[in-house]
């Protein structure tokens, strides 16, 4: 999994590309972490993610517990249909901003 | 094959070739120099030796020519003087006769007797009268007067031996002779003979006449002078015979080096003397002795003294020669051109023995240098083999004890240390052997001290997964005494303790609660969260919470202290044995699968809750169905839908469909290994990704309340 962090002045973007899973999900974890210690607000985009495990979910929950705490936001976009059903499944798009 | 060479060969190799090579450099180099230095000797010493005798032979040759033709010269001197003597007799006689006449009244004289009135060998004075001339007072008074000459005829004859006799003639016919011998020929007429007709043509002086040879057949020569009386007419003529046999012998004598030898030529260049003149066939012409070149004879004609070289007698000769005046006769000394070239051969000779000596010695001392040159190269190569073995003994020795150390170090024996003898390269070896060692007996008790915390980690993770196991319901048929369902679970962690858990529990005679959960991320944390999540769910479950509540609740509980932000995703149901009725809720978890009796299986899709644990407060919902009897209901994590092949591909809703549809008419028991097949067929090779936890349910029959 690769993640690119871009600084779009009012907010970080995250291009995360590959599955995030038990392996990879501190690895976006950390990302998520440090975007936010540079922005309140963060976009995370998940054009290339074909799949997201429990931990990945974590991660998210942790980022979006982050922007509460930051008073920020944190966004997916691009959110494809296989990662739309787990986190419908989960529950996840009840809580997380999906655009 | 350099490289198979034991390190010890290889420096006794390098050593040697070093050494040897550098001395047999040397060695040859220095002998070649002394071989050219020979050569060049000897050269050197042949050139001397050539030019020497050359030069000696020029130089003795030159010397011989001046000291020939200065002998020559000599002997001709001499002999010419001898000469000389005589014929100043005949003049001293000439004059003697002259005053004689002029003064006829002074001398009285005596009569003369005849030849044969004297006695033969006593010199005295006698004379004849040539035939027809009368013994007249005249004749007779001319005769005393001329017996007045044997006072000087006498002492005269004394005086040279060389001389035969003196005599006279004169015109009147008379013949007057002083000598020893008393013979005498009745017709000689003096005044015919050549003697005194030579002297009578000559104009002034005493003539030397040819040679003839005497009555013993010595060589003689006649010089002969013609007197004149008072008037100046001519009255006679003196002449004397000299006997030049001795002369000429004592030169013949003289003896010239080896073969030299001299010998007298007369005017015309015939033999008067040589050595072989007495021999019968001996040819008296010079010409017919000398060779093809004929230059020789016009030189010696022509010239007074002087040498030439020529062919005499078949021999290479050196003629020197010399004239005598008085008579014109040649001297001449002969030499062969050898003979006087000998010395300078010899010389030759001579040098050549010393410079072949000198060689000799010098190849001696080249062989005495080459034989210790070859001692030497023993010596040194002994010397350096041992030194070499040496050198090389105390580089491989401790590289050969630093071997065996290394086996057996390769044997396990970690306290064994190297020995630092020296401060070379195989010292630091030593050293860095002896670091390495350290090291590695310190990373081996590290790595022991790791694999025995691991092990130990190993084992206590062992016990939380038989723990974990343990804490799950895995006794089937778990409720042996109900025949209204059969259910049947299993787990298959992806790791040693997983987060995933399942849980079945009668909560009372009616009711029998169902919990499919699965919590975020895995391992120990996991699995100490399952248990936290699972206690609180049974606790709250077993109060007889309908599920939306136990579930608030329990999110409540977890969310109070979840620092690590963990969260699970709960599938809980409650049935009711009695009516069939399934009251459940889901917090964010798979949708269950169910099987109408008779039917397929189906997802059943409803709108999830939010997981439970991650955010406080969160509301849950409780749904409701109605199971009858042959329905079959089947829970699952998403291990199982996610499931993944090597291609990447998930295993998917409709392939777990498929595979619980294949099975539709197992009990629940072989449906999940029906299931755990087809998922691992699916999955192949790859690795188990996520925990493998499913439970089926079969509802056999309602209880039959009114046996109650």
């Amino acid at each position: 999994m690769n993640i690119i962090a871009t600084d779009c002045e009012s907010y970080m973007r995250l291009i995360v590309d590959g599955r995030v899973d038990t392996n990879t999900s501190p690895q976006l974890q950390q990302a998520v972490l440090s975007a936010f210690q540079k922005k309140k607000d963060v976009v995370v985009d998940f054009l290339n993610v074909p799949y997201i495990s429990s931990a990945g979910l974590r991660a998210l929950l942790i980022g979006q517990k982050t922007a509460a705490s930051k008073g920020g936001s944190m966004k997916l976009t691009n959110v494809s249909e296989i990662v739309m059903n787990i986190l419908d499944m989960s529950g996840f798009s009840k809580i997380l901003q999906i655009e | 094959m350099l490289k198979n060479m034991k390190i010890g060969i290889k420096i006794l190799l390098v050593i040697l070739l070093m050494s040897l090579g550098t001395l047999l450099i040397i060695s040859v180099n220095s002998y070649l120099q002394m071989m050219g230095l020979t050569r060049e000797f000897q050269e050197v010493n042949t050139e001397l030796g050539d030019t020497a005798s050359e030069d000696s032979k020029e130089a003795l040759q030159e010397q011989m020519e001046e000291n020939l033709v200065k002998l020559a010269q000599k002997q001709s001197q001499i002999s010419n003087e001898k000469l000389i003597r005589l014929r100043s007799v005949i003049d001293g006689g000439v004059a003697y006769l002259e005053n004689l006449y002029a003064n006829q009244e002074l001398f009285i004289g005596h009569d003369l007797p005849f030849p044969y009135e004297t006695e033969d060998g006593v010199a005295c004075a006698k004379y004849m009268l040539a035939p027809g001339v009368q013994s007249t007072d005249e004749i007779q008074k001319k005769v005393r007067l001329l017996s007045n000459c044997e006072y000087v005829f006498g002492p005269d004859l004394e005086n040279n031996s060389m001389m035969d006799n003196l005599y006279l003639g004169t015109h009147d016919g008379i013949y007057y002779r002083y000598s020893r011998s008393n013979l005498y020929n009745p017709d000689y007429d003096p005044r015919l003979r050549a003697w005194f007709l030579a002297a009578i043509s000559e104009k002034e002086g005493s003539v030397w006449l040819d040679t003839y040879q005497d009555y013993y057949g010595k060589l003689c020569v006649t010089c002969a002078g013609k007197f004149r009386g008072e008037n100046g007419g001519v009255e006679g003529v003196l002449a004397t015979d000299v006997t030049v046999q001795d002369m000429l012998d004592e030169i013949v004598a003289t003896k010239i080096g080896e073969s030299g030898y001299s010998f007298v030529l007369d005017s015309q260049l015939q033999y008067l003397a040589h050595p072989d003149f007495s021999q019968e066939n001996f040819d008296k012409s010079l010409r017919n002795h000398i060779g093809e070149d004929t230059d020789v004879l016009k030189e010696i004609r022509a010239n007074a003294s002087g040498i030439v070289r020529a062919d005499l007698d078949g021999t290479e000769s050196y003629i020197a020669y010399a004239t005598l005046e008085e008579t014109g006769w040649k001297l001449g000394v002969c030499i062969d051109v050898d003979e006087v070239v000998a010395p300078s051969v010899e010389l030759k000779q001579k040098i050549d023995g010393i410079t072949s000596g000198a060689q000799q010695m010098v190849s001696a001392t080249l062989s005495t240098v080459m034989i210790r040159f070859i001692i030497f190269f023993a010596v040194v190569g002994i010397f350096v083999i041992m030194l070499s073995f040496a050198v090389s003994g105390t580089i491989t020795r401790p590289i050969q004890k630093l071997a065996r150390n290394v086996e057996n170090i390769g044997q396990g024996n970690l306290d064994v240390r190297m020995e630092v003898e020296s401060g070379d390269e195989v010292g630091e070896l030593a050293q860095t052997f002896n670091r390495m060692l350290e090291d590695l007996q310190q990373y081996i008790q590290n790595l022991s001290r790791v694999t025995a915390e691991k092990e130990r980690i190993g084992a206590e993770l062992d016990v939380a997964t038989n723990i974990q196991a343990s804490m799950l319901p895995c006794i089937f048929p778990a409720f042996p005494e109900y025949s209204e369902f059969d259910i049947y679970a299993s787990m298959n962690p992806a790791k040693e303790v997983g987060g995933d858990f399942y849980d079945f529990f009668l909560v009372d005679r009616e009711h029998l609660a169902i919990v499919m959960a699965d919590v975020s991320g895995k391992g120990v944390p996991a699995a100490l969260f399952m248990v936290i999540a699972k206690t609180l769910i049974k606790n709250r479950a077993q109060l007889g919470e309908a599920p939306d509540a136990a579930l608030a609740a329990v999110n409540d509980q977890l969310c109070e202290n979840n620092e690590a932000d963990m969260f699970v995703t709960v599938w809980l149901g409650v049935y009711e044995m009695t009516t069939g009725r399934l009251v459940y809720a889901n917090a964010g978890h798979e949708c269950p699968a169910l099987m109408r009796a008779g039917g397929e299986y189906e997802l059943i899709r409803e709108s999830h809750d939010f997981v439970v644990g991650g955010m406080e407060g969160m509301p849950y919902t409780s749904h409701e169905i109605t199971l009858y009897p042959g329905d079959k209901l089947f829970l699952y994590t998403d291990g199982v839908p996610e499931a993944t092949n090597a291609k990447e591909e998930l295993f998917g809703e409709e392939r777990m469909l498929a595979a619980l549809n294949a099975c539709a008419a197992l009990r629940p028991q072989q449906t999940l290994h029906k299931v755990r097949e087809a998922v691992d067929e699916f999955v192949g090779e790859a690795d188990q990704f996520d925990d493998l936890t499913m439970l089926a349910m079969e509802v056999r029959a309602y209880t039959d309340t009114s046996h109650r």
